[in-house]
């Protein structure tokens, strides 16, 4: 079934499904039915409404926020996307900092300066993780996953 | 052609033992009173929209293309994934997604205002929970939220919705 895509005045996006009832639903009543229905109640507001096969919408939700309408097509918005990133990265990271603040508070009772200092770099390095170039550098939303996936992947 | 033909009237008295009087009052139906002084509509009476949505009308009867304006019934329920798919529904008009973990679900007959009462969960295995989204809630559509347990919106399994209350 085909969908209808718009704009809104906070400049995200809304994807709309037409829905044939699977319960008291006319006899006959159509996929055209569906969406000519679920026409009729798009917000006044709702800027550029598209009417757009299914395939437009991409399948990967990872920076699903990030997307912004180009006529009839969806693209990512990168700068938001690597904003999205950014925050998983800090998501991720947030155990991390609880696992190297106890450590710390050991080091620090133990007055272990080698392990104070290690740690230290560690917890610098989650500090640094949000603005990895692999981010700041990734040219595309497959390229920016892989790279938010690495760092994550590579969070001490 | 033949007729019997009954003047409408109040409740007659009860009738001595043994007896049952029948009788046509006002609204048109047709009344037995028996020895006991119990009186009861004769004919079954499909309750119009106004009958089922006041509640309180004792003798007529739901039918199944109008039941759902009873208050007690729901007046629109919906499972659908998270791209707008509706596995399963009744009075839904659309979904849309419409971020991460948010999902609108348009209705087709409409709430007569944006107070009514709607139901929202994710269906997930994971440490998700829902929430009905205040002020884009309104009387043609319900906004459901579904975070994770550390606050962040969440794309669930499947949203699920039901509401109850008053229709346009």
């Amino acid at each position: 079934m085909k969908k209808i895509i718009y704009t809104r005045s906070d400049g995200g996006i809304s994807v709309v499904t037409p829905v044939i009832n699977t319960l008291g639903e006319s006899p006959g009543f159509t996929e055209q039915d569906a969406l000519e229905r679920a026409l009729a109640k798009i917000p006044l507001a709702a800027i550029n409404i598209q009417v757009i096969d299914p395939f437009v919408v991409p399948s990967d939700r990872t920076f699903r926020n990030a997307w912004k309408q180009v006529g009839a097509t969806i693209e990512q918005d990168m700068p938001k996307a690597r904003t999205i990133a950014q925050d998983r990265i800090r998501e991720a990271r947030t155990p991390r900092f609880a696992h190297w603040d106890a450590l710390w508070s050991k080091a620090q009772e133990d007055n272990d300066a080698a392990a104070m200092a290690m740690i230290k770099a560690n917890r610098q390095k989650l500090r640094d993780a949000p603005a990895d170039a692999r981010i700041v550098n990734a040219a595309d939303e497959t390229a920016l996953k892989a790279a938010m996936q690495a760092v994550i992947g590579d969070l001490p | 052609m033949s007729f019997i033909l009954l003047v409408e009237q109040t409740a007659p008295e009860t009738p001595s033992a043994n007896q049952v009087v029948l009788y046509p009052k006002s609204d048109g139906l047709l009344y037995s009173k028996d020895d006991a002084g119990t009186e009861t509509p004769t004919a079954i009476v499909v309750a119009t929209q106004a009958q089922l949505e006041a509640a309180t009308t004792t003798t007529v009867y739901s039918s199944p293309g109008r039941q759902q304006f009873h208050p007690s019934a729901a007046k629109g329920w919906c499972q659908a994934n998270t791209v707008g798919a509706a596995v399963v529904s009744y009075n839904v008009t659309s979904v849309t997604d419409t971020a991460v973990g948010d999902a609108d679900i348009v209705w087709n007959t409409d709430f007569s205002s944006g107070n009514y009462c709607a139901v929202g969960s994710p269906r997930n295995d994971g440490s998700l929970f829902a929430a009905i989204a205040d002020t884009t809630t309104t009387s043609t559509q319900t906004r459901i939220r579904v975070f994770n347990d550390g606050g962040i919106l969440s794309d669930p399994s499947y949203f699920m919705v039901l509401a109850f209350g008053d229709q346009a």
